[in-house]
């Protein structure tokens, strides 16, 4: 138990540059849920080089591995939440109905404390989304919540699949409809923006195709100007970019996978998806997953028609189901907001727990890495005092490749790794990162730049 | 006729009066001789009561004995202390601020917010100092006065403000002023706020573009020369072609870098399109010292700092927040009256805020004791705080070598021009900056900047007894505490006015009984004095204090112990 955060900061420190760093950590006696393969009670977990070694009664490991009782405990996957805006300097880039050039990657922030929130809520895994402002919004980025260290580039979860930003209905056409009076300013105009974009991107992706072949054939091949957001969406036809998209409404819903059909896409997780229940059926039939608030609604107009069975009625007609946060506060108690699926659809624990593990994992291409515990699978944990779809569970402690980030033990209460020498008062005073339910985490920045002149 | 031939005459007289008098401003002579002065010929090197000549701008002889011409007109500067002319390494001097467009575009959107003017979105690294530089720009005499001989310029701006050029600080036209242009590409993670690129992600996301597009744009340009025939016009877009020399690596990407995230970022940019890079305003560096210095960056460190949250300075802000800040004051007060010394001592959240602080006063030492070479910048950085803050640099361990070095020979080296400047040798330019002691010394002045042989001098302001007016307005009593962690404490100050002199007596509650105040000196609204502090009378503490109306803010230096705030206010009559 020497490795407490501190301990962590000075190995970061040693490590800077260096390749990410994974741990030895032997977790005894607890009773795990593994999500995949039902609950293994008084059952050891072994995680070496950061990788789940062995499952098992009576594991053993040598001097160099510590050791966690896990007696009375409850062991399950590190959460993933597969909405976040958490770990962000910057969500929104407002300014263009497409942005699919833009990426939140280039925007991480090691050092906002939202991240430890997390860790202290079991999750270890988060989607950094961009926002909603624009009906193509940017690229986003899946990160580990790897906290005390000051390297955006420790945060990534290294080999996860591209994701981006889509965004229907009211958002989009606030920002630029009736803010510019340009296009979209209805829910027709932001099929157009899809279509359009696309479009240009297949004639983009044609017009490389023909420079390459014609490269050092003809003399006056010239290569077509260079342009990332054509590029991008070239990279989404082929099937290289996994599309979240912010979703109310069904014909919207329709609507989207309607395109998608036409231009020959099919990585699809909707987000918020509030009527994705009346249109279950069709979401499994496309292979669109979903991920959806447990009981959060009526913040707009468009999101009045909603019921907190949603999850549950989309998990039961087959489609990949997930529950996020969308909000630095929610984040740390999604155990909590799995478990309203059991008052509200009588989900099996197992597949309360799916919510927040494997199926957002699936969600994220990262599910042959994480969201269960196997063998192989990454030393991701959250252990829990309680069942933790119990209303009395309480974290105790978060591991993310083997390494400890969490120890309610050694919680200290400020544990900010970034001190402002001139900052008046305390930043858990003020207004921090963390998004309350009366804003959209989803538009933020978008006000601010909106109202700048 | 008669009248004609007068009015002729007389228009001759007066040009020659204006000839002669302009002839009266050039200098007699362009020899220069500096001599029993301790000469600082680089960082480490000095020649002890020597002679320096200069000649026609450029440094003829240094050395001891160095035998004087005839003709050299001498400078009185006997013992003071002489060093090669400063270099900002990147600076905005000479640039002014432009003027804020005011309803112009307020509270509107902007339509076109997708698609910019390059000019909106503040990508222009095509533009050139010397059609921005205003040579009447009061930074320049400021600059100059605090010792700075050059500078490399670059324009204000959003993400690609400019091209670097590196000036000499004196010049009557913008083209007087260049020793060299194309300097730099400078850049900086800053979006344009209401336009394409808005935001950081959209910043990086079109360096990238920009990038890429300029390497496509060159290569078509070459393969055009080679052979037109059959091709479209290749781009001449000077956007584009502002990158070509750092494409080609004979120019550096020059990219502000002020924390510790920033630095993370630029250097991704870097690792991915391998531009030459040189880091500039860094401001939390200690954290990638490492890679600082096996990548050889070069680095030039902000001279700014923050301010430390525990002296309450006078803030320049907007006058709601110092409103706030009163009030704040005006709560906390009350609070220390009921429960004094629980409020005074430091809490965890302050602990943890000084020790922030010492880390960034103590970075310039941090990488002098890695061994990476660093310059200065004065990028963002108030010029009156640039002295006061070198000085805190030295306290937390940065050597005078290293401080001289960062402002002469590594930005020299850095511009590529360490055959001309940097240090005093023989054929340089004569650009030397002149302090009566030691120029990181507290109590020093610059009297004698020099550039390019042009003499600039400096008077040093005499401590005027103030005029009565002014004494009048400090006179009468005040309570104040001084606030030394851990054993604040309080006390009466009374000053009187002796015929425009300044006396009194103060009074504290650690020691028993007044002490009356020494060499008390007022300049403007600034009053300092001595008090001692031992029964022998030799350890003095030294006050100086800012009196406003009925508020007097300011510092003691206790000996051995260190300087602590001082504030108080009048207590009414």
């Amino acid at each position: 138990m020497k490795n407490n955060i501190l301990f962590f900061l000075c190995l970061c420190l040693a490590f800077v540059g260096t390749a990410q760093t994974t741990g030895n950590i032997l977790i005894k006696n607890g009773t795990v849920l593994t999500i995949t393969n039902g609950t293994l009670t008084e059952t050891d977990v072994l995680i070496k080089d950061g990788k789940i070694k062995s499952i098992g009664k009576d594991l053993s490991a040598g001097d160099d591995t510590e050791t966690v009782d896990a007696t009375g405990l409850f062991v399950m996957p590190g959460i993933i939440d597969a909405h976040s805006h958490i770990a962000l300097d910057v969500v929104n880039e407002a300014t263009s109905p497409s942005t699919a050039e833009v990426w939140v990657g280039d925007a991480l922030d090691p050092l906002d404390v939202g991240i430890y929130r997390a860790l202290a809520g079991g999750v270890t895994i988060s989607h950094a989304m961009h926002g909603s402002a624009n009906a193509i919004g940017g690229q986003c980025e899946t990160i580990k919540h790897r906290y005390g260290t000051f390297d955006p580039e420790e945060l990534r979860m290294v080999g996860a699949p591209r994701t981006i930003k889509f965004a229907l209905g009211e958002n989009p056409m606030r920002v630029h409809g009736e803010g510019r009076g340009i296009l979209p300013r209805t829910r027709m105009g932001i099929e157009q923006v899809f279509r359009a974009e696309f479009s240009k991107g297949q004639r983009y992706m044609e017009a490389w195709d023909t420079y390459n072949k014609t490269k050092g054939k003809v003399t006056t091949a010239t290569a077509p100007k260079y342009d990332r957001r054509l590029e991008t969406m070239a990279d989404i036809l082929r099937g290289d970019i996994i599309i979240h998209c912010h979703s109310y409404r069904a014909d919207e819903i329709l609507m989207l996978m309607n395109v998608l059909k036409d231009f020959g896409v099919n990585r699809i997780t909707y987000q918020h998806v509030n009527e994705g229940f009346k249109v279950a059926p069709e979401l499994a039939e496309f292979g669109a997953s979903a991920s959806v608030f447990a009981d959060w609604w009526a913040y707009k107009f468009e999101v009045y028609y909603s019921t907190a069975y949603n999850a549950a009625i989309l998990t039961k007609n087959g489609v990949v189901t997930s529950i996020n946060s969308d909000s630095g506060e929610l984040i740390r108690h999604l155990y909590h907001e799995a478990a309203k699926t059991q008052r509200y659809g009588s989900l099996s624990d197992e597949e309360a727990l799916s919510l927040i593990t494997i199926n957002p994992a699936k969600q994220l291409g990262i599910d042959k890495r994480v969201g269960s515990i196997e063998e192989g699978k990454e030393g991701d944990i959250a252990i829990f005092n309680a069942h933790p779809l119990s209303i009395y569970a309480i974290p105790q402690m978060t591991i993310i490749d083997g390494l400890v980030y969490f120890d309610i033990k050694k919680d200290a209460n400020d544990m900010r790794v970034d001190i402002n020498p001139e900052e008046a008062e305390p930043m858990f005073m003020m207004e921090s990162k963390a998004h309350d339910h009366a804003n959209d985490a989803c538009m933020e920045g978008v006000s601010e730049q909106l109202h700048k002149h | 006729m008669k009248k004609q031939y007068l009015l002729t005459l007389f228009f001759l007289l007066v040009m020659c009066i204006r000839s002669f008098a302009q002839e009266a401003l050039s200098p007699i002579t362009k020899t220069i001789a500096i001599k029993d002065v301790h000469i600082v010929q680089k960082p480490g090197q000095i020649i002890e009561l020597g002679t320096l000549i200069i000649d026609n701008g450029l440094i003829q002889a240094v050395g001891k004995g160095t035998p004087i011409p005839a003709n050299a007109k001498i400078l009185e500067a006997d013992s003071m202390y002489v060093y090669a002319g400063f270099i900002d390494g990147i600076s905005h001097v000479g640039i002014s601020q432009p003027e804020k467009k005011e309803g112009s575009t307020r509270g509107r959107r902007e339509k076109d917010a997708a698609n910019p003017s390059y000019e909106k979105a503040g990508i222009q690294p095509h533009l050139q100092v010397r059609d921005l530089l205003n040579p009447k720009d009061k930074s320049i005499a400021d600059m100059r006065k605090l010792g700075y001989t050059a500078a490399q310029v670059v324009p204000r701006g959003k993400m690609l403000p400019g091209g670097g050029s590196l000036l000499l600080l004196n010049g009557a036209t913008p083209d007087d002023f260049i020793y060299s242009d194309n300097t730099a590409l400078y850049a900086q993670l800053q979006g344009a706020g209401n336009v394409y690129p808005a935001t950081l992600i959209a910043v990086m996301s079109k360096f990238r573009e920009l990038y890429a597009q300029a390497a496509q744009a060159k290569t078509n340009e070459k393969n055009y020369r080679l052979n037109p025939v059959g091709k479209n016009r290749p781009s001449k877009d000077r956007v584009l072609q502002a990158f070509y020399p750092v494409i080609d690596k004979s120019q550096s990407v020059f990219f502000k870098a002020p924390a510790v995230k920033d630095i993370h970022r630029v250097f991704t940019l870097q690792k991915e399109l391998d531009f030459p890079l040189v880091l500039v305003d860094v401001k939390q560096g200690w954290h990638l010292a490492d890679k600082i210095k096996s990548t050889r960056t070069p680095v030039l460190l902000s001279l700014d700092l923050p301010k430390d949250p525990s002296k309450k300075g006078k803030s320049k802000k907007g006058k709601e927040e110092k409103n706030d800040k009163e009030k704040e004051k005006d709560t906390a007060k009350k609070e220390k009256a009921t429960d004094k010394k629980k409020e005074k001592a430091l809490t965890p959240f302050q602990k943890k805020q000084q020790a922030a602080l010492k880390q960034y006063n103590a970075q310039a030492a941090f990488f002098q004791d890695k061994n990476i070479p660093f310059g200065f910048t004065s990028i963002d950085t108030k010029t009156a705080n640039i002295r006061p803050n070198l000085r805190k640099m030295i306290a937390n361990g940065l050597t005078q070598e290293t401080a001289l070095a960062a402002l002469t020979t590594v930005p020299a080296k850095q511009l590529g021009v360490s055959k001309m400047m940097g240090t005093l040798e023989k054929g340089k330019l004569a650009n030397l900056v002149i302090s009566d002691k030691p120029y990181f010394e507290e109590k020093s002045n610059v009297r004698f900047v020099i550039v390019e042989g042009k003499v600039f001098e400096y008077e040093v302001k005499k401590k005027k007894k103030s005029d009565s007016s002014e004494a009048a307005k400090v006179v009468g009593t005040w309570n104040y505490e001084i606030n030394i962690p851990g054993t604040p404490s309080s006390g009466v100050l009374i000053l009187k006015n002796k015929d425009g002199n300044i006396t009194g007596s103060i009074t504290n509650e650690m020691a028993e009984g007044a002490e009356d105040i020494q060499e008390a000196v007022l300049d403007g609204n600034e009053l300092t004095f001595l008090v001692p502090i031992d029964d022998s009378g030799s350890a003095k503490a030294a006050l100086t204090l800012t009196i406003d109306e009925d508020s007097i803010e300011g510092s003691v230096t206790i000996p051995e112990l260190g300087s602590f705030d001082v504030e108080g206010e009048r207590v009414p009559e």
